[in-house]
């Protein structure tokens, strides 16, 4: 991949992948980190992301497995106690429509919010789901169907509470 | 009544909004900034390998004291003894063998490893050093416990240091008899345990049997206190643990469990108490030969490259009766000729830094040798290096092999890096020169794959040894088994490998 292919790449991208991140880990800032950092790894090992059949999802499992690793554990140990009270950088606010449903997700089991996350918001099909998960489609199904009822059910409670529930624009 | 959400329609907006150019904020870094960092990542795992820094990591102690052949041309190695420490880093628990929660909710890593007594006692009611006690050598090794952050929700705070640990400690004795004595006196310790600053220590005199393979062993339920104020304002809390011991020839182990907290209860059905699960590990590991593919007798052979007899230790220097290597000696021999995105060829030089060969911590020792000569090959995510060394004897030639094979003989399986990769190595033998093998070293994050790895091809022949180290994303080996990966350095370190006899005692 040359660099003027990976710019396209990461321009295209890396959104996306944040976003997804985003609603699998439930924190904003650390997917917009752990996005960043995977699109560097994949530079530094372009060549066999050229082989890949889907470089975007190398990259958004890089992401995802940075995020809950020990190397981002310690990230975070190392980062400023006022670091919060040092504004956001050009890491902007994100869209408050989501909050919501991000919270949601974020009761669900880590298997069904992946599963969910990764069919109905990155768009895979089951099959592909399952390959990126390691797990047979069945169980992907299972998942997504549990995850749907389980998801409907906490932004109904949302709504409730709420008194009248997201909006969306 | 709560308004409906079909939650299939939420997500998918979310998706939308997460495709178009605005929500999420702008990127952090500029894709070129990103290849940059990703420049770095690339630089360092290359140096792995081929980098020439001192590395601030323990080496292991290789004396020269090499046997060598058997009138077999390609298995001389088999023959080959390396006097090594009786118990090494190999002897003691690995990350991975440790055991806490049955879920593994929490996990020890290990925080330090060190030879000798150390500046303190290490383990509680422990009250000399081993060396006291006769051993001739001993290795401590401290692991902590801390949650597992891959078994945490998003959102969960926790602690990447604790006040829990494990301690273990092996030690080697002359005798069986001197082992045993130690045993019985740790044992006597832990019974009568006194520990500095405690105002009341328990020990559960009578200790529990555990079943291991081999020798004996036996556990002591432990708690003490106070805990420090700051971990435990109110006073509810102790420290509590466990002390296991096992004796096994002359050697024994010391492993304890300490937490601070207020109970530690583990039901049989789940395997009983962490040191029930592990003291059997500790045992296994401690019945381990530290360099398990070499024998520990030497004996009279004969050299292997021409089958000419020699005794321990002779000198078998070659026709030429000289190591030093020509400068014309073909050592890029088989590369590319074209650069491609790097340096492309380079050397071959005498002033190249060494390879730094190194796992789990321990460096192979460079011992003393007549001449190198190393020669590299860059192109991006292609690092090649050739490094030819040789030595005044070819038993030197054969402890220098046997330092490389056993340090990643014995570690399989690396701790967890910075980066969160997690290094495996296979050592497996290859059909060339005199002795050979290769070296195949991969990643793995988590349980999952990875693309990552390097590949190391060692030939001796005579007294002239070659190390072809290759790296970079199109050298990985994938997984222990990739025997492509090996064939292809093999093959294309052939012509070089043959030129190498003029290091053998027949010549070319």
């Amino acid at each position: 991949m040359e660099a003027s292919e990976f710019d396209e790449f990461y321009t295209a991208s890396f959104r996306r992948v944040t976003g997804q991140v985003y609603a699998m880990i439930g924190d904003f800032e650390e997917a917009t980190e752990c996005t960043q950092e995977a699109f560097a790894r994949a530079w530094a090992h372009r060549r066999k992301l050229d082989r890949a059949e889907y470089p975007e999802a190398w990259v958004r499992t890089t992401a995802y497995r940075l995020a809950v690793s020990r190397w981002r554990r310690r990230k975070r140990g190392e980062r400023s106690p006022d670091r919060a009270l040092q504004g956001a950088g050009s890491v902007s606010a994100v869209d408050e429509s989501h909050v919501a449903l991000v919270a949601a997700l974020k009761q669900l089991p880590e298997a069904q919010r992946q599963a969910l996350v990764l069919h109905h918001i990155a768009d895979l099909p089951v099959q592909q789901v399952a390959a990126e998960v390691g797990v047979p489609e069945g169980t992907i199904k299972a998942r997504l169907s549990r995850g749907r009822a389980a998801l409907a059910e906490l932004l109904a409670d949302e709504s409730g509470l709420a008194g009248g529930g997201v909006t969306h624009a | 009544m709560p308004e409906q959400h079909d939650p299939i329609d939420e997500l998918a907006r979310f998706g939308a909004g997460f495709g178009s150019a605005t929500p999420g904020g702008d990127m952090p870094l500029s894709a070129a900034d990103v290849r940059r960092r990703g420049d770095q990542i690339r630089r360092r795992r290359t140096a792995l390998v081929a980098g020439g820094a001192a590395l601030a990591v323990a080496a292991v102690a290789v004396p020269v004291f090499a046997v060598i052949g058997n009138g077999d041309p390609r298995s001389d190695k088999d023959d080959a003894a390396v006097e090594v420490p009786p118990v090494t880093a190999t002897n003691l628990l690995r990350d991975a063998d440790t055991e806490y929660d049955t879920e593994g909710y929490s996990v020890f890593t290990t925080t330090d490893t060190f030879a000798g007594d150390g500046q303190a006692v290490s383990l509680p009611c422990q009250r000399a050093g081993t060396s006291s006690l006769g051993a001739t050598h001993s290795l401590t090794r401290v692991f902590n416990l801390a949650p597992d952050p891959a078994k945490m929700s998003p959102g969960d705070t926790f602690d990447d240091q604790t006040d829990d640990d494990l301690v273990e400690m092996v030690a080697q004795f002359d005798t069986p008899d001197a082992a045993r004595a130690a045993y019985d006196q740790f044992a006597e310790w832990i019974v009568d345990c006194k520990i500095p600053g405690a105002n009341t220590v328990k020990v559960g005199t009578q200790g529990r049997s555990v079943d291991v393979a081999e020798g004996d062993a036996v556990l002591y339920g432990i708690q003490w206190g106070p805990a420090p104020q700051e971990l435990d304002p109110t006073g509810d809390f102790a420290y509590i643990g466990e002390i296991g011991l096992v004796v096994q020839d002359d050697r024994i182990a010391v492993v304890s469990v300490q937490i601070v907290g207020m109970d530690y209860n583990w039901m049989p059905e789940d395997g009983g108490s962490p040191l029930e699960r592990m003291l059997p590990k500790a045992a296994a590991r401690l019945a381990l030969d530290p360099a398990p593919d070499q024998p520990t007798e030497p004996a009279e052979t004969v050299t292997a490259d021409e089958g000419q007899a020699t005794g321990s230790g002779e000198p078998d220097p070659g026709a030429s009766g000289a190591g030093a290597i020509p400068d014309t000696f073909p050592l890029l021999d088989g590369w590319p000729e074209d650069a491609g995105d790097g340096d492309g060829r380079v050397g071959p030089d005498r002033d190249i830094d060494p390879l730094a060969l190194e796992a789990c911590g321990t460096a192979v020792t460079d011992v003393d040798h007549a001449d190198r000569l190393t020669a590299r090959f860059d192109n991006a995510e292609d690092y090649r290096t050739r490094q030819l060394t040789t030595y005044a004897t070819a038993d030197e030639a054969v402890a220098a092999v046997a330092a490389i094979r056993q340090v990643y003989a014995a570690c399989p399986t690396g701790e967890v890096r910075d980066d969160g990769y997690t290094p495996h190595w296979a050592v497996v033998d290859t059909q060339i020169g005199g002795e050979s093998f290769a070296v195949l070293g991969w990643d793995t994050m988590g349980d999952q794959p990875t693309p990552y790895g390097d590949t190391l091809l060692v030939v001796r022949l005579g007294s002239a040894v070659l190390v072809v180290a290759h790296s970079g994303e199109g050298n990985a080996p994938s997984g222990g088994e990739d025997q492509q990966a090996v064939d292809r350095i093999v093959e294309e370190s052939a012509s070089v490998v043959a030129q190498m006899c003029t290091w053998t005692a027949a010549g070319c």
